[in-house]
C-alpha cells in the first residue's frame, strides 16, 4: 500500500514537471546560435567598422533573433556610430531579456545620459514598487514561470502530504506546503505587479536624432515641442504615417512620424508593427 | 404717314426697350468696357463694376477711375486673361470694383478711361437706380476670380502655366472682403471704427516682478483679405528676456458693422531689470501694390514698471521665478562597487527656464560623480509657459556600504504668494555591495578621493559579447499564451481529484452495511453464475444464495425465519406482493427440486432463471 502511494505521488510529480516543462519551452524557442555570424559582427566592430557591424546584427534580428547579446552588441555599434536614439532602444532591448547583465546595465545608463533624452521611466505608487522589486533581477517570463513553478511545488506537496500517513514526514510536508503557499503569493503578486506597470512603461523609443511632436496626425498641426532621440515613450495608435504617443506619466501626448520611433518589442519576422 | 409715324413710333419705344432689357451695359469701340452686375439697388447692398481693357497691343495700366459719387469702394481685385486662339494671342486685362451705395436716388458711374500709346479711350457713363434700404448691409457675395482657361497642349513645348505660373498670382495686392466665417464674441477696442487694417498691443500685467512672465500680445484687425503677406516687426524689448511664441491665433469679431479678422501674435517676456521699462511699438507692414500706397501699422508704446525681488532671497537662489515642483529618482538603489547609478532631477513647472541653471551638487564621500547632462523642453499652454527640465548624474559608488544621496535643493521666488519657496528632493538610500570579481574598468579611489571628475573620465562602453551556444527565437512573452494561464488550472484540479476520491473512499469505509447492500446482488449474479459453470446443485446452492443475499441486502439475518416472517420483513422494506409471490413459489420449487428423485440438468438452469429474475425485481423494490 505504502509502495502504491509513492508511485501515485511520482507520477503527479513527473506529470506536473512535464507540463511545467512544456510552458518554458513554448516560451522560450531556441536554435544553435549562428556564431560566426556573430564572431564576424564583432570583428567588424573591433576595426570600427560599426555600419557593417549594424547591418549583421540587424540581418540576425530579422530573422527572428530574439537574445540579448545580440541587442547588446547591436547597441553598442549605435552608440559607436552616434546613433544613440537607435542605441538605447536595443540597449533596453536586451535589458528587458536579461535583467541582470550588468553590462547591458551599465551601457544602457549610458546611452541613455549621453542621449540627453528627457523621462524618468521610473513609475511611482505601490503596484510599481512591488513590479520593481523583480524587475531588476527577473524579466517577465521568468517572474511568470516563477509563480507559475511556485504553484505546481506547493501542489505537489500538499498532494504528498495527503497521501502521507499521519506523523512526522506529514508535519514536514506540511510546513513546506506553509512556506511555498507564501513563495506562490509573493511571485503572484509580483506578476500581477509586473503586468500592470509594464503597461505603463515606455513601449517604444525616438530613434530619429529630435522628432517634431505634433498637435494632430493631418495638416492642421500645431508644433507642441521636439524630442530627443533616445526619449522613451509610450506608443498609443498609428493613423497611417504617424504615431500617437505620451511621455511616461502621460503628462504630455502628441503625434510624431512613425519612422522617428521604434517599439521595444521587436516584431515577428514577416509582421507588421503594432502598438 | 399715321403709319410712317406709328412704325417710327414702335421703333423709337423698341429700341428704349432693348436698353432697358440689357442692364447697364456700355461699351465704346476701343480696347475699355465697362458694365456693373445690375443697374437697381437698396443701400444695404452692393453693385460689381467690372473694367476690361484689351491689352493684345500692350499694357495700358490699371483705369482711371472716376469720383464715383455717391459709392463707397468696398473691395477690389484685378486679374489678367491670356488667350491663345489659332495661333495668335489675346490679352484681356479685367479690374473688378465692389461699391456700396451711400444714398437712395439715381447715382452716375461716370466714364472710366485708360491711356494706350497716347490715346485715350473711355467707358460710357452708367446710371443706378438705389432705393433706400433697412439699414442692414447685406454680406457680399463671394469673391468671383476670373477664370482662368486651359491652355491648348502645344506639341515639343512645355507646358505654358509650368513656364509662367498662375497669372492671376501675379497681380499684386488682391482686396476682397472676408469669407464668412463665425464671428467670437471678442471685444473690439476702442480705436477700431471701420478701417480696413488696425492694430493694438496690450500686456497681462503692468507691474510684474523682476523675472516673472509677462505676456506681450499684438491684434492685427483687418476687414479685407491681403494676397501678401503682412511684415511684423516686434519691439526691442529692451530690459526684458523676450519670446516670439510661434503659433499666432486667428478668430472673428464685428466692429463698426464690418467683419473683421483678428491675428494675434504673442511674446513672452520677463524682465530682467527693474525699474520703469518701455515696450516700444510694434510695427506691421502692409505691402502696396499699384491700386494703393503700402500702409504702416504701429501699436502704442507700453510702461511697465517693473517690481525688485524682495531682498530676503535663500542662499543658493539663482533667480528662478515662477512656481515649480522638483522630483528625484535614482535607477538602481541596491548596487555594486564601481557599478553606475544614474540619479534623474525633474524640475518643471512654469517660468522661465533660462533661469534654470545648473544644481547645487553636494559631493558623497565614497562615490565619484561626473558632470551632469541637462535637458530641457518648453510649451506654452493656457497662457503660461510650463518648462520641465531634466538633471541626469552619474554616480559611481567606490566603497561598499549603505548611503543616501545628497538631498537636492531649489529655491524659486513664487510671484504668486510674493515669497520665496525651497523644494528639497528625497532622501535616496542606496545599498552598495563589494565588488565580488573588482575588475571594473574603473580603478577604484580612495574615499577621500570625491572631486568631481571631468569629461575625460566619462565610464567607457562595455565589451561586447560573444554569441550563446543556443539562443532564443521569436519569443513571446510567456503571459500572452492562453496555454500558460490554462495551466494555472491543473494542480488544482490534481488536488482536488485526490481530495474528491479520499472523500469517497471515507464515506465507503463508514458504512460498511450499504456497501454490502449496494453488492449484495453482484455478489448472488457470480455465484449464480458458478453453479450453472459448474452443473451444480441448483435446488440445494440457491435458498443458500438467497439467503446470504438477503442479509446483505437488508442487513438482517434471515436464516430461521419463517416464510410469513420473511415476507412480513420484505414488506417493511419496500418489497412489493407480487415479488413477495414470487419468492414464495420459488421456494416451492426449490423444495420439490431438492426433494425430486431425478432432477434434470435442465430444471436445475430454469430454476437458476428464476432465481436471477427474482434478484432482478427484489434489487428494484426492496431496499435497506
Amino acid at each position: 500500500m505504502r509502495i502504491k502511494r509513492i508511485l501515485i505521488s511520482f507520477s503527479i510529480g513527473l506529470l506536473l514537471l512535464v507540463a511545467l516543462l512544456a510552458i518554458i519551452s513554448l516560451a522560450e524557442e531556441k536554435s544553435a546560435a549562428d556564431q560566426q555570424a556573430v564572431h564576424a559582427a564583432n570583428q567588424l566592430y573591433e576595426t570600427r567598422n560599426y555600419g557593417a557591424a549594424i547591418m549583421v546584427y540587424e540581418e540576425l534580428i530579422t530573422q527572428g533573433v530574439d537574445d540579448a547579446a545580440v541587442f547588446y552588441n547591436l547597441g553598442n555599434a549605435y552608440y559607436q556610430s552616434g546613433e544613440l536614439g537607435r542605441a538605447v532602444l536595443n540597449l533596453q532591448r536586451a535589458a528587458l531579456l536579461e535583467p541582470r547583465d550588468p553590462d547591458i546595465k551599465a551601457n544602457l545608463a549610458l546611452a541613455r545620459a549621453e542621449s540627453g533624452a528627457i523621462g524618468i521611466p521610473t513609475a511611482a505608487g505601490p503596484i510599481h514598487s512591488l513590479a520593481n522589486l523583480t524587475r531588476s533581477w527577473l524579466n517577465l517570463n521568468e517572474t511568470a514561470l516563477l509563480a507559475l513553478g511556485a504553484w505546481f511545488v506547493l501542489a505537489f506537496t500538499i498532494f504528498t502530504a495527503r497521501l502521507t500517513k499521519r506523523g512526522v514526514l506529514r508535519n514536514l510536508f506540511q510546513y513546506l506546503a506553509l512556506f511555498i503557499l507564501l513563495l506562490v503569493i509573493a511571485s503572484s503578486l509580483s506578476l500581477g505587479a509586473r503586468l500592470y506597470s509594464d503597461h505603463n512603461l515606455p513601449s517604444g523609443v525616438v530613434v530619429a536624432p529630435i522628432v517634431t511632436v505634433s498637435s494632430s496626425p493631418k495638416g492642421e498641426t500645431l508644433t507642441k515641442m521636439q524630442l530627443f532621440g533616445g526619449t522613451e515613450v509610450n506608443l498609443m495608435e498609428m493613423q497611417g504615417d504617424w504615431a500617437h504617443m505620451s511621455l511616461p506619466g502621460k503628462s504630455v501626448e502628441g503625434w510624431i512620424p512613425v519612422e522617428s520611433v521604434e517599439p521595444l518589442r521587436t516584431p515577428s519576422p514577416g509582421s507588421t508593427v503594432n502598438f | 404717314m399715321k403709319i410712317m409715324k406709328l412704325i417710327s413710333s414702335l421703333g423709337i419705344a423698341g429700341i428704349l426697350l432693348a436698353i432697358v432689357m440689357i442692364p447697364g451695359y456700355a461699351q465704346i469701340p476701343g480696347i475699355i468696357t465697362a458694365e456693373v452686375d445690375r443697374n437697381s439697388i437698396s443701400t444695404d447692398e452692393a453693385i460689381l463694376l467690372t473694367i476690361s481693357i484689351d491689352a493684345s497691343q500692350g499694357n495700358p495700366g490699371p483705369p482711371t477711375l472716376p469720383a464715383l459719387e455717391g459709392f463707397t469702394v468696398v473691395s477690389t481685385s484685378s486679374g489678367t486673361q491670356i488667350m491663345l486662339v489659332n495661333g495668335a494671342m489675346s490679352v484681356n486685362a479685367t479690374y473688378e470694383y465692389w461699391l456700396r451705395p451711400v444714398r437712395a436716388g439715381t447715382l452716375v458711374i461716370e466714364p472710366v478711361s485708360v491711356v494706350l500709346d497716347g490715346q485715350l479711350s473711355q467707358t460710357q457713363p452708367i446710371s443706378i437706380q438705389v432705393t433706400q434700404g433697412n439699414g442692414q448691409p447685406q454680406a457680399l457675395p463671394a469673391p468671383n476670380s476670373p477664370v482662368m482657361p486651359a491652355f491648348p497642349s502645344l506639341p515639343g513645348f512645355p507646358d505654358i502655366q509650368s513656364l509662367f505660373g498662375d497669372p492671376f498670382s501675379q497681380g499684386g495686392r488682391q482686396l476682397r472682403p472676408l469669407p464668412n466665417q463665425a464671428l467670437t464674441s471678442g471685444e473690439a477696442p476702442a480705436g477700431l471704427n471701420g478701417q480696413d487694417f488696425f492694430v493694438s498691443a496690450m500686456i497681462d500685467k503692468l507691474d510684474p516682478y523682476q523675472g516673472e512672465q509677462v505676456l506681450y500680445t499684438v491684434r492685427f484687425y483687418q476687414a479685407v483679405e491681403l494676397s501678401q503677406d503682412i511684415q511684423y516687426q516686434g519691439p526691442s524689448f529692451t530690459g526684458f528676456w523676450h519670446e516670439l511664441l510661434p503659433e499666432e491665433l486667428e478668430y472673428m469679431i464685428e466692429a463698426g458693422g464690418r467683419p473683421y479678422r483678428v491675428t494675434e501674435i504673442q511674446t513672452v517676456l520677463y524682465p530682467s531689470i527693474n525699474g520703469d521699462l518701455i515696450i516700444d511699438p510694434a510695427t506691421l507692414v502692409i505691402p502696396g501694390d499699384f491700386f494703393s500706397r503700402g500702409q504702416i501699422l504701429a501699436t502704442e508704446t507700453i510702461n511697465v514698471g517693473v517690481q525688485p525681488l524682495p531682498p530676503n532671497a535663500p542662499e543658493g537662489y539663482q533667480g528662478a521665478v515662477g512656481r515649480y515642483s522638483l522630483r528625484a529618482e535614482a535607477d538602481e538603489l541596491q548596487t555594486k562597487v564601481n557599478d553606475t547609478v544614474t540619479l534623474y532631477v525633474l524640475i518643471e513647472g512654469q517660468g522661465n527656464i533660462q533661469t534654470l541653471g545648473d544644481l547645487p551638487w553636494q559631493d558623497l564621500p565614497g562615490w565619484r560623480a561626473f558632470e551632469s547632462q541637462m535637458k530641457d523642453e518648453a510649451q506654452f499652454l493656457e497662457g503660461q509657459m510650463n518648462v520641465k527640465k531634466l538633471y541626469t548624474r552619474v554616480l559611481v559608488p567606490i566603497e561598499p556600504g549603505d548611503y543616501t544621496l545628497p538631498v537636492i535643493e531649489f529655491s524659486y521666488f513664487d510671484p504668486e504668494i510674493e515669497a520665496y519657496q525651497t523644494l528639497y528632493s528625497d532622501p535616496i538610500a542606496v545599498h552598495v555591495q563589494p565588488d565580488p570579481n573588482n575588475t571594473g574598468e574603473m580603478a577604484p579611489v580612495s574615499a577621500s578621493q570625491t572631486a568631481t571628475d571631468t569629461s575625460n573620465d566619462i565610464p567607457q562602453l562595455r565589451p561586447l559579447k560573444s554569441a550563446p551556444g543556443t539562443w532564443k527565437l521569436n519569443s513571446q512573452n510567456t503571459t500572452d499564451q492562453p496555454l500558460y494561464w490554462a495551466m494555472w488550472a491543473l494542480p488544482v484540479l490534481i488536488v482536488a481529484g485526490q481530495m474528491s476520491w479520499e472523500v469517497w473512499n471515507k464515506k465507503k469505509k463508514a458504512d460498511p452495511a450499504r456497501r454490502r447492500s449496494k453488492h449484495a446482488a453482484a455478489n448472488a449474479y457470480r455465484r449464480l453464475d458458478q453453479i450453472e459453470k459448474k452443473d451444480g446443485n441448483a435446488a440445494a446452492e440457491i435458498p443458500l444464495i438467497l439467503s446470504n443475499y438477503m442479509n446483505e441486502k437488508l442487513n438482517l439475518p434471515i436464516s430461521g425465519l419463517t416464510h410469513a416472517e420473511l415476507a412480513a420483513t420484505l414488506q417493511d422494506h419496500g418489497g412489493d406482493q407480487e415479488t413477495i409471490t414470487c419468492l414464495g413459489e420459488l421456494f416451492m420449487l426449490i423444495e420439490s427440486g431438492r426433494f425430486a428423485p431425478n432432477s434434470s440438468s435442465a430444471a436445475g438452469s430454469e430454476l437458476l432463471q428464476e432465481t436471477r429474475t427474482l434478484i432482478g425485481r427484489l434489487e428494484k423494490s426492496i431496499h435497506l
